[in-house]
């Protein structure tokens, strides 16, 4: 990015984190995102009609299907980051997490399964409520970390993404575990009314309520305001520390989830699972209008913003673009995408919005 | 099959501390055999030893059920010949992350060393610095541009894999039809000669059949899946696919059934959930290396190279790959060939 004084409407220069207290965004936040969303929801029609024109192969059950189980990886990690970043932090953890929670969780599936007797049903219960519950121990620490202790939540997640993939590989050496109950499969491959896969529906409804905490309770404002200024969230009597706790064991939480979801999808538990997918969250949560500075961001922004990667990875296959531009591609799609978002926030506002000034 | 306790985590665990003072050997002490699959070797070096020699291997990379096998090879062979056995190793198949390994194991100066380079320049130094300290060194699975010094370098004839993955997909789809090739990076040479060998045997024999697509995929399974699911769509008709990585095969082998379409799926390699699709028939055929063989061969012309026993040692030895379709896949002559893993 030049250093343009268009662009970036909110950056105030990367300070010291925590406390700090950085410039407000007032009220007219929730009309500015709504405003973005449009913007980036039309780069994603604009995708979506391009690659239809280009294949006929594209706008199809096969490809719908494929793409909405695929993003449900990423948008389940996205939807923690986005109450992470919007709370002014970051989490570099929550792929590692989901390679882990699949493994302990795959783990203990084979251990019973392997003994016999106890229906496949109930054992992949267990499996998946220990996944979840290793995606919750995770997050506590990152939470208890940089709460407590007021480690740099960089520094801690970026701590917890190593332990987090050695902890992986040393569940089975390294190995995969495929040997786990027909339920796990079954789960993935069922497809509700022939059009949605049951991690599809699951994603679908844990999008929709976190949308709701985030835009609509004390929960979400909370959010909002710790990451707009957090010494003000203090002295209006906001608990930061327990709420920036709540906040991480959520993304932890739905990392879990999302190792449940992988899993289904492969029958199958693997250590690398989730690898790098950390970075296609943060970058699906501010394609989708959220600042890394905090205090600015929505659930339906970073929805968007995990279909547009989503929509890249499969239609770029399908319209047979060769493997070594796919790569160059997704990469100047994802730069003009937030560009044309800004672009359309600043032609809303019907004026241009010089740096380090209040939208 | 060792897994299903916790004593692997814990061993490494305080194996990755005692790391930090000095590579210590951390591939457990060489009474613990753990279910080598000796693939068909047959040592008949003199047992009993009047001198302790220590073998040393160190894998392309931790994690991967070919190099287990390999270094289960090497470790019987060692057992066998009275030799100490010990390994490390990284978690990144790159030269940046082994190098740091060989120079710290050759440190501790094992009479051989037994490693897969993970870059066939960039490791010679590292391999040299080692050789010219005393230890003698045999190249397994992967080698290098300059190979000289080495006691000797076996590998597996990956051009001659593809070619057999190629004669399998032609002979399946009676000549005719559509192909999609699926690998790892389009630079390893280990990828690059599968692939090649593919094609070559396509061309030249089934010209009836086309390659449509070509893809590269990370590593985790789950990324193949996504990929061969969009290869479907963009190919409705495809008739067979082949993956030149573990983890590319099992992830077709889901697409398919999460699709309900047919194809045949030829997977490169024998992990333990390779083979439980193979099994199923999910996977309809894989091309399978010998690594416990290249492990038991590379121990004996170490250890002849040791000895002064150079006559039998060869220089380069290439070992064919063989191929176990579903039908065979339960037969005693398959299953001995099968990697172990977790």
């Amino acid at each position: 990015m030049s250093s343009g004084p268009r662009l970036d409407p909110s950056a105030p220069p990367p300070s010291a984190s925590g406390p700090a207290a950085q410039p407000t965004e007032p009220a007219s936040r929730s009309r500015l995102s709504w405003m973005r969303e449009n913007w980036i929801f039309g780069v994603l029609v604009l995708i979506v009609l391009v690659f239809s024109l280009a294949s006929g192969n594209f706008l199809t059950r096969a490809n719908w299907l494929n793409t909405s189980s695929t993003a449900t990886e990423v948008l389940l990690l996205a939807v923690g980051e986005t109450f992470v970043i919007v709370s002014g932090g970051i989490d570099l953890s929550v792929g590692a997490t989901l390679g882990l929670s699949g493994m302990v969780g795959g783990w203990v599936m084979a251990h019973f399964f392997a003994t016999g007797g106890t229906p496949g049903g109930i054992v992949a219960t267990i499996g998946i409520v220990v996944a979840i519950a290793v995606g919750a121990a995770v997050g506590l620490v990152n939470g208890v970390l940089i709460s407590r202790y007021d480690i740099p939540s960089f520094v801690v997640t970026l701590g917890t993404l190593g332990i987090g993939t050695g902890l992986a590989d040393l569940v089975a050496n390294g190995q995969e575990i495929s040997l786990l109950p027909a339920t796990i499969g079954n789960i993935g491959n069922t497809n509700l009314g022939g059009w949605l896969p049951v991690p599809v529906v699951v994603t679908a409804i844990v999008t929709l309520l976190a949308g709701i905490v985030l835009a609509k309770t004390r929960f979400g404002i909370f959010t909002y305001t710790i990451g707009d200024n957090r010494e003000a969230a203090v002295r209006a009597g906001v608990d930061d520390r327990r709420h920036l706790l709540k906040i991480y064991v959520l993304a932890g939480v739905l990392a879990g989830v999302a190792g449940v979801t992988v899993m289904t999808r492969l029958a199958a538990a693997s250590p690398t699972s989730g690898a790098n997918d950390e970075l296609n969250a943060i970058a699906a949560v501010v394609i989708g209008g959220a600042s890394l500075f905090g205090g600015r961001g929505t659930i339906s922004g970073s929805l968007i913003g995990t279909a547009i990667i989503s929509v890249l990875l499969t239609g770029l296959i399908i319209v047979n673009v060769p493997p070594f531009w796919q790569l160059v591609a997704v990469g100047v799609v994802l730069i003009a995408a937030v560009y044309i978002d800004q672009l359309g926030s600043q032609l809303r506002a019907h004026r241009p919005i010089k740096r380090g000034e209040t939208a | 099959m060792r897994k299903s306790s916790p004593m692997p985590a814990v061993r490494l665990a305080v194996c990755v501390g005692a790391a930090m003072i000095a590579i210590a050997g951390c591939g457990g002490s060489s009474s613990s055999s753990s279910s080598a699959a000796a693939g068909g070797s047959s040592s008949s070096s003199a047992s009993g030893s009047a001198k302790h020699y220590s073998v040393a291997f160190i894998p392309g990379a931790t994690g991967v059920a070919f190099y287990d096998s390999l270094g289960a090879g090497v470790q019987a062979e060692a057992n066998k010949l009275g030799m100490s056995y010990s390994t490390q190793g990284a978690a990144d198949f790159t030269p940046a992350a082994q190098t740091p390994v060989v120079d710290a194991v050759c440190s501790r100066s094992p009479s051989l060393l037994l490693v897969a380079p993970t870059d066939p320049a960039a490791m010679r130094s590292a391999i040299q610095r080692c050789m010219s300290e005393g230890v003698k060194v045999v190249l397994v699975d992967t080698g290098l541009t300059d190979a000289s010094g080495v006691v000797s370098a076996i590998t597996s004839n990956n051009l001659q894999g593809g070619e057999a993955a190629g004669k399998v997909i032609g002979q399946a789809l009676h000549g005719k039809g559509e192909v999609s090739l699926m690998s790892l990076s389009p630079t390893a040479t280990t990828q690059v000669l599968r692939l090649q060998g593919a094609k070559q045997e396509l061309k030249a024999s089934y010209p009836g059949i086309s390659v449509v697509s070509t893809q590269y995929t990370q590593q985790a399974p789950s990324s193949s899946e996504t990929t061969a699911r969009s290869v479907l769509s963009a190919h409705p008709g495809i008739g067979a696919f082949f993956g030149a990585a573990e983890p590319n095969a099992e992830g077709t082998a889901q697409a398919l059934v999460s699709t309900g379409k047919k194809a045949v799926n030829i997977g490169y390699d024998a992990s333990p959930p390779e083979v439980q699709l193979l099994k199923k028939g999910q996977i309809s055929a894989l091309v399978i290396q010998q690594p416990a063989l290249e492990g038991t061969l590379g121990v004996k012309y170490g250890y002849d190279a040791l000895t002064g026993k150079t006559k039998p040692i060869k220089k380069t030895v290439e070992l064919p790959n063989v191929v176990v379709t579903t039908s065979q896949a339960n037969s005693p002559t398959a299953t001995k060939y099968y990697y172990t893993g977790s």
